[in-house]
């Protein structure tokens, strides 16, 4: 295989600010979303930027904080090696580049000259190799990160600007691992690795300095005025912690933070209005979260062993009507675990329609008829009664399972509904004590984030919850995995998902759009799958209109 | 005096030790997987087996318990298992915005709610107390939830004349910081207040109704008792089961005001109390019941003190020592 | 006060005719709300569909002819003599017309899913009824066995008996319901009733001991105890009798409590699982579609002050023929 370099961009700084516009320029694939970027006013230093934060991280380690939450802001203190765009491409951002050689098994780094920590220190490849160290040390717990490292069978630190990576084979999804922002050695080298006292209060590199947090209150950072991509517009950037979404809401129209999400309803209710539009921007993205259902397949209940029981269920569900209906339109119905992208233009299968009818025959013919007087279908003296666990606190969970429940009703299928706790829900999948599960996943871009929902070695402790077990997508799994060729990979994931499609293991059943605010006061803000943060260089670019606050 | 206090405060121990017992036990019923905590984005089959046997309870929750409350009786409170940090930082960062939130929340509905009762117990029938008592049950029946948009939807983005959420704007110090609470503290306040309020003036009001029954103060006012020199007489006579009442809403406060703490981002115990019970945080759900059972039972003590200063009949009853419960 | 005499007297009837109607509403709803119709024909054959919805009532009835017709597109044998009042089903989802503000077709509106919000709420009458009579009626049971016990024997048993009601008194009441769900796993109506009763019995508990030490003084309880009665004879025949209105005031007011920490309950995620429409879940239902729809919050509300404004008239009342004297409502 021919080695890939990745050019760098020679210099970011003001130049980061011209490429986003170049960027929301080019506006967003989908069409009727609102453009990415909003060029306007122009930049200049100063100014507060204030975001709602639903969840409070749990902790600021590089390493260890690897829910949504702590990213947020462990990628604006911390710098990683390499990093996405807003729209979900690799991009360099400690690494000047990368490189691979032997095949795909070596992945070579280079880092950037003159990388200073928030301390003074510089920053080298020593501690990049420390960093990953810490991130396979049992004792760190780093859930998250461990799963991408554990194909990697050695870090080396040849020079002080070099890292080199060697995995046992070849893994296509490599570089995701290495979005991990990176610790200063020589500040954590003494702490223990299962917490230290900087997990509160972090040292990067990054745009961002941290100066504050009040727990269940703010985070507080401030601009990096060293930083070696140039100094961030913001001077300081506050994650205001606001559990309740309609919080949020209110307090972007009070004017205590700058973004909020809106529901669909509320989106409804709001946009158009001449105020509203005139203090706001919409921003609308769809980000890669997917709803399913597990129809626990193994043959523990008398029901959903068979495919066909399992494609009828399908069938069966409005989840077009839902979408159409309770979401406004705004979110995507899914017959696959994979995104487009990743299964290539002609690659993407017709989706599930919404066919009551044929549900209903392909129940008849997998022996699950209505003759009895109480109108439920049954097979052998069984009927088809079953529980759908669902995570109480969800209200899309509560509302789809409610459609659910009441087009299965209409086909002679009584389905109860459990609302749970989310451990509860979780501890009764794993244990395999369940006949059916709403369950909700945040994959990553990479196809190969299904691994773990479809391959047979992970039924027994991994999330393949539905016992799903086929000997021939095990194979194409693990040759997804370690294929490095794009349209190979597409071909691939390509049959994998006609066999999803025909055997059902799972119902993929939407993934809704988020409709979120911004204030017409910050410019260069960009919309990508996962949202304003998530993204390089993200809010180290944002700016507000006329300097200070 | 002194020796029935530190007599009562003694008894206290056992019902204490009870507690955290139940809370133990129920805390091992419940349905765990330290994946729910740690489990990331999408871990694999290996790492969640490891963190089964790592992390799971392991040792017999006899034995742990055992460990649990040695390390309490020397005053350490363990640590969270969910960011590691010890659990009476944690407490310490929320008790006082509780403490802040519940004895305004008291005061504003006892300073409202008995004096509206007063009023409808001497006017009976009169308009104020038909269409007050109407009013009250609505803003009782009203969810929390709309209850907290609407005040947010008025005061703060209408009229712009409160803060919002949350316990501050900046991080300084002194007079303006002291006085940018209080400014944050008035809708949290006034939301968990609206659905106290017609319980305790519905109380208020049957209790003044029986105080006025008796037969001394019928005889007074027969014999010409101003109206506001009735009203001194009822209310010390309807003081006692006043007082009680705050001893019975005590324990729904400090853990109901969930809704509310989670509509204001009021940063209490009432939120941190259910994140720890939906993370299985065995630690802080333990801590949180003993500091809630802790509040309770020292209020009970409390109400006995000023019984004593309402009640010389019950004083006498009290410090005799035949009293149970 | 003179003129407090005249309203008591018809607020009370009032307040029970009001109690009287929901219960009745709540009991009969299929017949009140349903999408199927109360009398029908099907190829010549008299029906009645409605009726086989009723709980218990339904089994007596032909269900076979009722459940196998397709009743929103009646067939060609089909002749619909009889409509309920209210011609929709509290489960009858219909994508189409969510968030229907009030009107003609729907008198109270639609809620997200477009549900007729009048049926839920008929419906949903007796769940949330059932779950505060239910809770109260478990919790007056618990409370008031464990303090007679407590009251009569003294001594020891006493002693545990109360600390134990203090230990579960300490706990906050959303916190310790929420616990009992989760450990039980069961989140239906039984379960909702037994988690409430739970934070609830202990306020019984301590009043009836206290009672019943106050009473065990007077003389009438030394003449019974001379006549020879024994211990729970006495009791039930003497105490009962004193001891039952100021119960009366506890219970109108734990029903409302407990239909209000349904309600709390199904905020935090945990309460009666759909279909059925309790009260609690109609207005957990409607707070994501706050800020478009007023209708969803409103009527359930107004349907609880409804009840809580009859159970305070009641209690009330109950109160007053109690006699003078302390009474902890609670």
């Amino acid at each position: 295989m021919r080695p890939r370099i990745v050019g760098a961009r020679p210099h970011a700084g003001t130049a980061l600010a011209a490429v986003l516009v170049l960027l929301g320029a080019l506006g967003c694939a989908r069409s009727g979303e609102a453009p990415a970027s909003r060029p306007h006013g122009t930049p200049a230093p100063g100014g507060r930027f204030v975001f709602p934060l639903l969840i409070e991280p749990m902790t600021l380690n590089f390493v260890t904080g690897t829910d949504l939450p702590s990213s947020y802001v462990t990628r604006l203190v911390g710098d990683s090696l390499v990093d996405h765009d807003a729209r979900w491409n690799p991009v360099p951002r400690l690494a000047e580049g990368w490189e691979w050689t032997d095949g795909g098994r070596v992945l070579t780094f280079r880092l950037r000259s003159g990388v200073r920590f928030h301390d003074g220190a510089p920053l080298t490849s020593a501690d990049v190799l420390f960093t990953y160290e810490r991130a396979i040390d049992p004792k760190t717990r780093a859930v998250g990160r461990v799963e991408a490292f554990l194909l990697v069978d050695r870090v080396e630190a040849p020079d002080a600007r070099t890292v080199r990576v060697v995995y046992k084979r070849p893994f296509a999804p490599a570089l995701q691992g290495w979005e991990m922002p990176i610790l200063p050695r020589h500040r954590y080298e003494k702490e223990d690795p299962g917490g230290s006292s900087l997990d509160r209060a972090p040292i990067g590199s990054g745009p961002f300095k941290f100066a504050s947090w009040q727990s269940a209150r703010r985070i507080v950072l401030t601009a990096n005025t060293d930083y070696w991509g140039g100094r961030p517009w913001l001077d300081t950037l506050v994650f205001e912690i606001i559990p309740s979404q309609d919080t949020a809401l209110q307090a972007l129209l009070a004017g205590e933070v700058d973004y909020a999400r809106l529901t669909p309803v509320q989106w409804q209710a709001h946009a158009g209005e001449a105020s509203f539009e005139r203090r706001f921007e919409g921003l609308r993205y769809t980000p890669p979260f997917m709803y399913f259902i597990v129809w626990r397949g193994d043959g523990s209940n008398p029901f959903f062993a068979d495919p066909r029981v399992r494609l009828a269920m399908t069938l069966a569900l409005d989840r077009q009507g839902y979408v159409r209906s309770v979401l406004r339109g705004l979110g995507e119905v899914r017959s696959s675990p994979f995104r487009a992208s990743a299964l290539g233009e002609a690659g993407e299968l017709a989706p599930i329609p919404y066919d009551p009818a044929r549900a209903a025959d392909l129940l008849d013919q997998a022996g699950w008829r209505v003759d009895g007087g109480g109108g439920v279908r049954e097979r052998h003296g069984i009927p088809f009664r079953f529980t759908l666990l669902i995570y109480g606190m969800s209200e899309d969970h509560l509302q789809f399972s409610q459609v659910a429940q009441e087009g299965l009703r209409r086909l002679g299928i009584v389905m109860e509904i459990a609302r749970l706790d989310w451990p509860t829900l979780l501890t009764r999948m794993r244990k395999g004590t369940f006949e059916a599960a709403l369950t909700g996943n945040l994959p990553s871009p990479d196809p190969d984030a299904f691994y773990g929902q479809l391959h047979s070695s992970q039924i027994v402790s991994g999330q393949n919850y539905a016992g799903f077990r086929d000997l021939q997508v095990d194979a194409w799994l693990d040759d997804g995995r370690s294929t490095l060729d794009p349209a190979k990979r597409r071909e691939i994931y390509h049959r994998i998902d006609a066999v999803l499609g025909e055997r059902q293991p799972y119902t993929f059943l939407f993934s809704p759009a988020v409709q979120a605010a911004v204030s017409r006061r910050v410019g260069n803000v960009s919309a990508g799958p996962s949202g304003i943060i998530d993204q390089y260089p993200g809010p180290a670019a944002f700016y507000i209109v006329g300097g200070d606050r | 005096m002194i020796v029935f206090l530190l007599r009562r405060l003694v008894a206290l121990a056992p019902t204490l030790l009870g507690i955290t017992l139940v809370a133990f036990a129920i805390l091992n019923i419940l349905p765990d997987d330290p994946g729910a905590t740690w489990g990331g984005a999408a871990p694999s089959a290996e790492t969640l087996q490891r963190l089964q046997t790592e992390m799971g309870p392991g040792r017999p929750a006899p034995e742990r318990y055992w460990t649990w409350l040695g390390a309490l009786l020397r005053g350490d409170l363990g640590h969270s298992v969910r960011d590691g940090r010890p659990v009476a930082t944690i407490l310490f960062e929320s008790l006082p915005f509780t403490l802040l939130l519940n004895l305004g929340a008291v005061c504003l509905i006892y300073g409202f709610a008995i004096p509206f009762g007063l009023y409808s117990a001497l006017a009976p029938g009169s308009v104020v107390d038909r269409l007050g008592g109407v009013v009250l049950v609505a803003l009782y029946a009203l969810p929390s939830f709309a209850a907290a948009l609407l005040l947010q939807e008025i005061f703060a983005v209408r009229l712009g004349l409160l803060p919002l959420q949350g316990v501050s704007r900046g991080s300084g110090g002194g007079i303006p910081a002291i006085t940018d609470l209080l400014r944050h503290l008035v809708l949290p306040t006034a939301c968990l207040a609206l659905s106290g309020w017609a319980f305790v003036a519905r109380y208020a009001r049957a209790s003044f109704r029986s105080a006025m029954g008796q037969e001394f103060l019928r005889v007074a006012r027969s014999k010409g008792l101003s109206r506001g020199r009735a009203a001194r007489h009822l209310i010390a006579s309807a003081a006692v089961p006043l007082v009680t009442l705050v001893t019975v809403i005590l324990p729904g406060l400090v853990g109901g005001s969930v809704i509310v703490e989670q509509a204001f981002s009021w940063p209490g115990l009432g939120r941190l109390y259910l994140a720890a019970l939906e993370a299985r945080d065995y630690p802080v759900v333990l801590a949180l019941t003993l500091l809630s059972a802790i509040a309770v039972l020292l209020g009970q003590v409390g109400a006995e003190l000023l019984y004593m200063f309402v009640d010389p009949k019950l004083r006498q009853r009290l410090l005799s020592g035949s009293s149970g419960a | 006060m003179r003129d407090s005499a005249d309203p008591g007297r018809r607020g009370p009837a009032a307040a029970v005719g009001v109690l009287l109607i929901l219960t009745l509403a709540g009991t009969l709803a299929p017949l009140v709300a349903n999408d199927k119709p109360i009398l029908a024909t099907v190829n010549g054959r008299l029906a009645a569909p409605a009726l086989a919805d009723l709980p218990i009532a339904g089994r007596w009835f032909d269900t076979s002819l009722a459940r196998q017709t397709a009743w929103d597109l009646p067939g060609p044998g089909v002749r619909v003599l009889l409509r309920a009042p209210v011609p929709y089903s509290y489960r009858g989802i219909n994508l189409d017309e969510v968030l229907r503000p009030p009107g003609r077709r729907h008198l109270l509106g639609t809620d997200a899913l477009g549900r007729d919000l009048l049926a839920r709420l008929i419906h949903g009458t007796r769940p949330s009824l059932w779950i505060g009579l239910g809770a109260t009626g478990l919790a007056l049971l618990a409370g008031g066995l464990i303090g007679a016990c407590a009251g009569l024997r003294g001594g020891l048993v006493d002693l545990l008996l109360m600390r134990l009601t203090d230990i579960v008194a300490c706990f906050p009441p959303l916190v310790l319901a929420l616990a009992f769900v989760i450990a039980s796993g069961h989140s239906g109506i039984a379960g909702m009733m037994a988690a409430i009763a739970l934070c609830r019995w202990t306020g019984t508990a301590r009043f009836v001991r206290a009672e019943i030490l106050r009473h065990a003084d007077s003389d009438l309880w030394a003449a019974a105890r001379a006549a020879g009665g024994s211990l729970p004879r006495v009791a039930l025949k003497h105490l009962a009798p004193l001891l039952l209105p100021p119960l009366a005031v506890i219970a109108a007011f734990g029903v409302a409590h407990a239909i209000v920490l349904e309600s709390s309950l199904s905020f935090v995620g945990l309460g009666v699982p759909p279909p059925d429409p309790s009260w609690g879940l109609i207005l957990a239902e409607s707070r994501p579609t706050m800020d478009a729809a007023w209708w969803p919050v409103v009527f359930p509300s107004l349907a609880l002050v409804l009840v809580l404004g009859a159970l305070c008239v009641v209690a009330e009342r109950a109160a007053g023929s109690s006699g003078e004297r302390e009474t902890t409502p609670l």
